[in-house]
């Protein structure tokens, strides 16, 4: 009886394990794939069968920098992106903040309407934007991607942020405002020092989705504004394509977004569910 | 008496008035403001004007002028059999890629929930596809899935599966495409699944257990009914997301072979910025935009999402 | 410092949630506001906080009308029944912050705190964070932090009720004295009768956004005004009867061996009750009901329907016909199904309004 179990139980180990690496050799293969064929040169990369060991180089990262202009394009994301989330970060938490600690006529109503942006598809405004711009003369400028960009994260920054408020109990600002402080003060000193890893986590979040976005930028932008998915894509012409440098260009622009995130693990599911979940 | 107030400190003002107090009725309406403000100008307007483009033969490479010809866009999408082509072919792809990454998070979930060692580390690796730029995605997975030399068809036939054409061939660019998308995005289902799954309470699963509950029927009687509200929110999302799917697709196949991955986005992206044929392309984005409304409602009716959410916040 | 209330209302849109509520509240008077969850008090409070503005009415602290005022103007400290401890903070820091926002000297504020901090026993914590304290120290440090900045005015909001029963029994003499030999007014709300009878100069017990009765806790349980008060303090409650008052001043009711000669005062008091309407009522404390054998002199037989022996006291359900009431008496040999005698002593029944049935001059 008790052999038959113990039988049974590390059968049931041994079947986890082999299910838990088969799925994470699924989903770590391509990424492991990606890295390698950035160090590999044009030889070793257009060898069949696929080489495993090989001599790495920094070839492809340096062409990056030559070919597509790669400084270039990392200083627009950087700063296009910090702008739109510093903006989307500063005016969703103010709203948020209304919304968790005011009596705001309509405020279901609101939330929702500001919730409604993240289900628009993006190819819906590219149009009028792409039309507005052109008039405005700020086609291929940082500000346009800069706006829209500061608007997409907008619902996530005031979901979430009304969550983490909501999160810290309203006796901790009374107290304060019995304490001596005033609204401002309360906010200031006692509820933004509360708020700050969530504030972290949320910024990560709409980092990640405005550095990792593609189908504005590329439309919105022709030379002077490319960001770096733009760059990477261009690497990719229907005749020649340049496998190790769109790699090296892949691993180059989703390192930040992965040790950023990897780092604010613990809120991720929080935020990446407009707060409906904890994590 | 007691002596009142701190020793020493400056005397607070007293600034009481009824109307200062009725100030800070102000207070939410200014702090909504900057949110307002970029959610009209950058949002509502261009969404607008977009619906008034709609309305015009407005083609910039006919020059500026152009002409109201008020629902004739609209009549002639009716018409315009390949646009109703990607709008099945991207419900279509949306359905799969969405149910397949559910099925398997929730499959992980449970598998990863056991607590054995090394799973965290394990569980690391299933984050991590969803940090990756999809551009980055699609150019990996691209070189992977090239016919002749691509290693995946290496890797098949060290174990004797034969010579698969991937995205190159018409009857299997669709899989190709759901494939990755599933790779990239099951994370995402996956990590608020299983956050969703660890938050659950003991009790009821040990009633289960004492109640003599198989783990089928555990399964589908006590997990899957406290599960829904977080399988709900991340469908729900996933959804949305699926049907704008480009990036991936634009890099892999372009639509192609014989428009097999012709998606939503991809065909609008070609009618507004390979044709510039704008006024016709805004009249398709606002036929998209209310088809995905309508798929978002109908969901939200089945689920209801709202009273999910409504229960949250009551909670 | 004495705090005047004076029709105070509330509305949260339709919801009325103070109705004109009064009240003078004298300097170093321990006041407590009595009632079940919704009946206003915590509002009532708040507004005397300056965290929810009045509908209309006026609030004044010593004199100076504080309706308006911003909390932090008007020189009161709270504790909270969360307790409101600023969870990133030390427990000095906590004790600290309104000395800090106050800009008061370093050195000052050290000593301020340290010194408190010793009064209530929380010398050897000081450099813990909130979440590494028990429940109980986690209120003395709110308790520590009110205190630090002597303020004219201490409220306090249910602060005992996330505590044990055994700690909050502790804490309750504890705060009364502290709060007594400081000498300041303070404003103590609570749902637990016990704690309400304990610490209070005067009991403000309030139903529906009004305060019923006001008066010392001992009058309230003595003499209590409407069944809301009656029934909500005492446990097991007053027993009552509908009544009605016989020429001659004498009240009684459905049992004829209950019956009551009013005094000059009830008298004043009972005519202000709507009468006829089942307005008015007697009542007697289940403690001061007297069992005696069945059929005895003066005594109405009774059937004993259940008997709860709590050790201290007993209590006999029993049952007179379709009337229903309970004795609380000393250990007893009566058990269910016997019928035993029950006198209710002329001069501990108490004339009582039904509720709403009060009229108001």
């Amino acid at each position: 009886m008790s052999n038959s179990r113990i039988l049974k139980s590390s059968a049931s180990a041994l079947a986890a394990y082999a299910l838990a690496i088969a799925a994470a050799l699924f989903f770590a293969f391509p990424i492991f794939w990606m890295v390698t064929s950035s160090f590999k040169s044009e030889v070793d990369i257009s060898a069949y069968p696929p080489v495993w060991s090989f001599t790495p180089t920094l070839v492809n990262y340096a062409q990056l920098f030559t070919e597509l202009n790669a400084w270039q394009a990392l200083i627009n994301s950087a700063l296009i992106v910090g702008l739109a989330t510093c903006i989307a970060m500063a005016a969703g938490t103010m709203a948020a903040y209304a919304l968790a600690r005011f009596d705001v006529k309509g405020k279901e109503f609101l939330a929702f309407e500001i919730l409604s942006i993240r289900m628009l598809p993006p190819i819906v405004s590219v149009i009028p934007m792409f039309i507005i711009a052109r008039q405005l003369g700020i086609f291929d400028t940082p500000w346009l991607l800069i706006a829209a960009y500061a608007l997409s994260g907008l619902p996530f920054v005031v979901w979430v942020m009304r969550v983490f408020i909501q999160d810290i109990p309203q006796s901790i600002e009374e107290a304060a405002m019995i304490d001596g402080c005033s609204r401002f003060e309360t906010f200031w000193r006692v509820t933004l020092p509360l708020l700050l890893p969530g504030l972290a986590a949320t910024m990560v979040i709409v980092f990640m989705f405005a550095w990792n976005e593609f189908l504005l930028a590329s439309m919105l932008t022709s030379q002077e504004a490319k960001t770096l998915p733009v760059i990477a894509a261009n690497a990719i012409k229907p005749k020649a394509i340049a496998w190790g440098l769109a790699s090296a260009a892949g691993v180059m622009m989703s390192l930040p977004v992965v040790v950023l995130v990897l780092l604010m693990q613990r809120y991720l599911v929080r935020g990446l569910t407009l707060g409906a979940v904890k994590g | 008496m007691a002596k009142s107030g701190i020793i020493g400190a400056p005397a607070l003002q007293l600034g009481a008035t009824k109307a200062v107090r009725a100030g800070e009725k102000s207070v939410p309406t200014l702090l909504l403001a900057p949110t307002m403000i970029i959610m009209t100008i950058v949002g509502l307007y261009p969404l607008l004007h977009s619906l008034y483009i709609s309305l015009t033969n407005y083609n910039p490479t006919f020059g500026t002028s152009y002409a109201f010809i008020g629902f004739a866009n609209y009549a002639r999408a009716f018409g315009d059999g390949q646009f109703w082509y990607s709008v099945g072919l991207t419900l279509a792809f949306t359905a799969i890629s969405v149910a397949l990454s559910l099925t398997l998070a929730v499959f992980l979930a449970l598998l990863f929930n056991q607590n054995r060692l090394g799973f965290v580390v394990l569980r690391t690796f299933l984050l991590i596809p969803m940090l990756i730029t999809p551009i980055a995605v699609g150019i990996t997975w691209r070189t992977m899935m090239m016919p002749d030399l691509g290693v995946l068809n290496y890797l098949l036939s060290l174990i004797g599966v034969g010579h698969l054409s991937w995205a190159s061939s018409p009857s299997s660019a669709l899989a190709s495409v759901v494939l990755v998308d599933v790779w990239q995005w099951t994370p995402f289902m996956f990590i608020i699944i299983f956050a969703g799954l660890r938050s659950l309470p003991k009790s009821p699963f040990e009633a289960a257990a004492i109640d003599g509950a198989g783990h089928l029927a555990t399964f589908m009687n006590v997990t899957l009914p406290m599960l829904k509200p977080v399988i709900v929110i991340a469908t729900l999302l996933r959804i949305v997301d699926a049907f704008r799917t480009y990036d991936t697709v634009y890099i892999i196949t372009r639509g192609g072979p014989d428009f097999a991955t012709d998606l939503l986005s991809v065909y609008l992206q070609r009618v507004n910025f390979r044709i510039f044929d704008l006024g016709y392309g805004s009249a398709l984005s606002w036929i998209a935009l209310v088809i995905v409304l309508v798929v978002v409602l109908v969901f939200v009716n089945l689920t209801g999402f709202l009273k999910l959410v409504a229960d949250k916040e009551n909670r | 410092m004495a705090i005047n209330i004076d029709t105070v209302y509330k509305q949260f849109g339709a919801l009325k949630v103070v109705n004109g509520v009064s009240v003078d509240i004298k300097d170093g008077e321990f006041f407590v506001m009595l009632g079940p969850s919704g009946c206003g008090k915590t509002t009532t409070l708040r507004m005397v906080a300056g965290l929810e503005l009045p509908t209309a009415g006026r609030i004044s602290i010593d004199g100076a009308d504080m309706t308006y005022a911003e909390p932090r103007h008007r020189d009161i400290a709270m504790a909270f029944q969360d307790y409101g401890l600023y969870p990133n903070m030390t427990v000095f820091k906590n004790i600290e912050f309104p000395l800090k926002i106050r800009k008061l000297d370093v050195r000052e504020r050290a000593r301020k705190v340290e010194d408190t901090a010793e009064k209530l026993g929380l010398g050897e914590l000081l450099q813990r964070k909130p979440s590494q304290l028990s429940g109980g120290q986690r209120q003395r440090v709110s308790l520590a932090r009110a205190l630090v900045r002597n303020p004219k005015v201490f409220l306090m909001d249910e602060p005992l009720s996330n505590l044990d029963a055994k700690l909050r029994a502790v804490m309750r003499t504890e705060i009364k004295k502290l709060v007594t030999n400081l000498g300041i007014t303070t404003i103590y709300v609570t749902h637990d009768q016990i704690e309400a009878m304990a610490m209070a100069d005067r009991i403000a017990v309030m139903s529906k956004g009004n305060m019923v009765q006001v008066a010392s806790p001992l009058e309230v349980y003595d003499r209590p005004k409407t069944r809301f008060v009656a029934e909500f303090i005492g446990s097991p409650p007053m027993n009552l009867f509908p009544a009605q008052i016989k020429a001659g001043g004498t009240v009684t009711c459905i049992l004829p061996n209950f019956a009551h000669s009013l005094c000059e005062e009830e008298r004043a008091f009972a005519a202000q009750i709507v009468d006829g309407k089942g307005g008015l009522l007697l009542g007697i404390r289940p403690e001061h009901l007297v069992v005696a054998k069945a059929g005895a002199q003066g005594a109405t037989d009774a059937l004993v329907e259940l008997v709860e022996p709590l050790g201290q006291t007993t209590n006999i359900y029993v049952s007179v016909g379709d009337v229903r009431f309970v004795i609380v008496t000393d250990r007893t040999t009566a058990k269910a199904g016997d019928t035993i005698g029950v006198v209710a002593p002329s001069d501990l029944l108490r004339v009582v309004a039904n509720d709403d049935a009060v009229v108001r001059h």
